[in-house]
């Protein structure tokens, strides 16, 4: 066990008492392990449903106020490459007038928790076999 | 081949890979040992089951994220021994300032003691009462390292990466420790 070195005090305490762990031991921890994994999950799930609906809602309400203002037609024309070329601070300031930031943040919000619920609900979940053998055995 | 067989590494491996009989074949490695050191860190069955249980958890649900190279036993130690000062912490069943108090505030060490312990030390009844006894006397520190040799035959350079100090720093608490402990055993007698 200790090759170099060993004196009286180690060979005594060589003799502390090991104790199993409770027999169940192994059962609480898988139980423990299922519950917390069946959690994540289902709450990785309802973020991803939740995240995912309001990515989509805030993107068709950006959609919408670009249409309506016709904006959608000036960012068509300011997209030009060649005008972007010629006058890209213009082009800047009128993208940072006509798209709806605050929108747009709620969009990037959310696709930041569509990563972060994906994680969650691809998160380790084995099936553990019932007649593996006890932790305490 | 055996799961039980087979080394920590391939086992980590295989746990990353989803192989849930990886997970169980460390659970029956080291569950003893994890306890053990809990339960003579924290004193109470029930509190080292808990801390013992949460180690097992969070390696579950940790370690496949850790990096693959990590060396899975003292990386469960560090866990147990930071689950034990959470339950400790939330319990308050034992004084902080006893769990963190440094080594420098323990009792300087005359130095060491070369005779040998008494033979009739081994043989006395209330043996494993004197041994628990003498490593509740180590400060945290030293009791953490010692516990770590003792009950989890770790390295010194293993109980070094578990506590995050030098493997030299491990070694010269645990001479320290032993000096202490020789001393306590001493006076039992």
């Amino acid at each position: 066990m200790y090759p170099d070195d060993v004196d009286d005090v180690d060979r005594l305490f060589a003799r502390l008492e090991r104790v199993d762990p409770p027999a169940d031991f192994r059962a609480q921890v898988v139980a423990r392990t299922e519950h917390r994994a069946r959690r994540r999950h289902i709450v990785g799930y309802g973020l991803l449903i939740a995240s995912v609906l309001l990515a989509v809602f805030a993107s068709f309400i950006i959609g919408q106020q670009l249409r309506t203002s016709g904006a959608l037609a000036l960012l068509a024309f300011i997209s030009d490459l060649e005008l972007l070329a010629e006058a890209p601070a213009e082009v800047a300031l009128a993208l940072v007038e006509l798209v709806p930031w605050h929108l747009a943040a709620v969009v990037g919000a959310a696709l930041v928790m569509v990563v972060v619920a994906v994680r969650l609900a691809l998160s380790p979940s084995f099936h553990f076999e019932s007649e593996a053998g006890d932790a305490s055995t | 081949m055996e799961h039980g067989s087979l080394p920590d590494e391939e086992l980590a491996r295989r746990f990353r890979d989803g192989d849930a009989l990886a997970f169980d074949a460390l659970l029956n490695r080291y569950s003893r040992s994890i306890y053990n050191f809990t339960l003579r860190l924290l004193g109470d069955p029930a509190d080292a089951d808990d801390a013992t249980q949460q180690t097992f958890i969070q390696a579950f649900e940790s370690f496949p994220a850790a990096r693959p190279g990590a060396s899975l036993r003292p990386w469960l130690f560090q866990v147990a021994r930071n689950k034990c000062i959470d339950l400790i912490r939330k319990r308050r069943t034992v004084p902080l300032s006893t769990f963190d108090r440094e080594e420098a505030d323990a009792p300087q060490i005359e130095p060491i003691d070369p005779t040998s312990l008494p033979a009739e030390l081994y043989e006395r009844e209330e043996l494993q009462e004197i041994l628990r006894d003498a490593i509740a006397t180590l400060p945290q520190r030293s009791r953490e390292v010692v516990l770590m040799r003792y009950v989890g035959e770790l390295t010194f350079a293993e109980i070094g990466r578990s506590l995050g100090m030098p493997e030299n720093t491990a070694k010269t608490l645990f001479q320290r420790a032993k000096a202490t402990l020789r001393v306590y055993l001493r006076k039992r007698v």
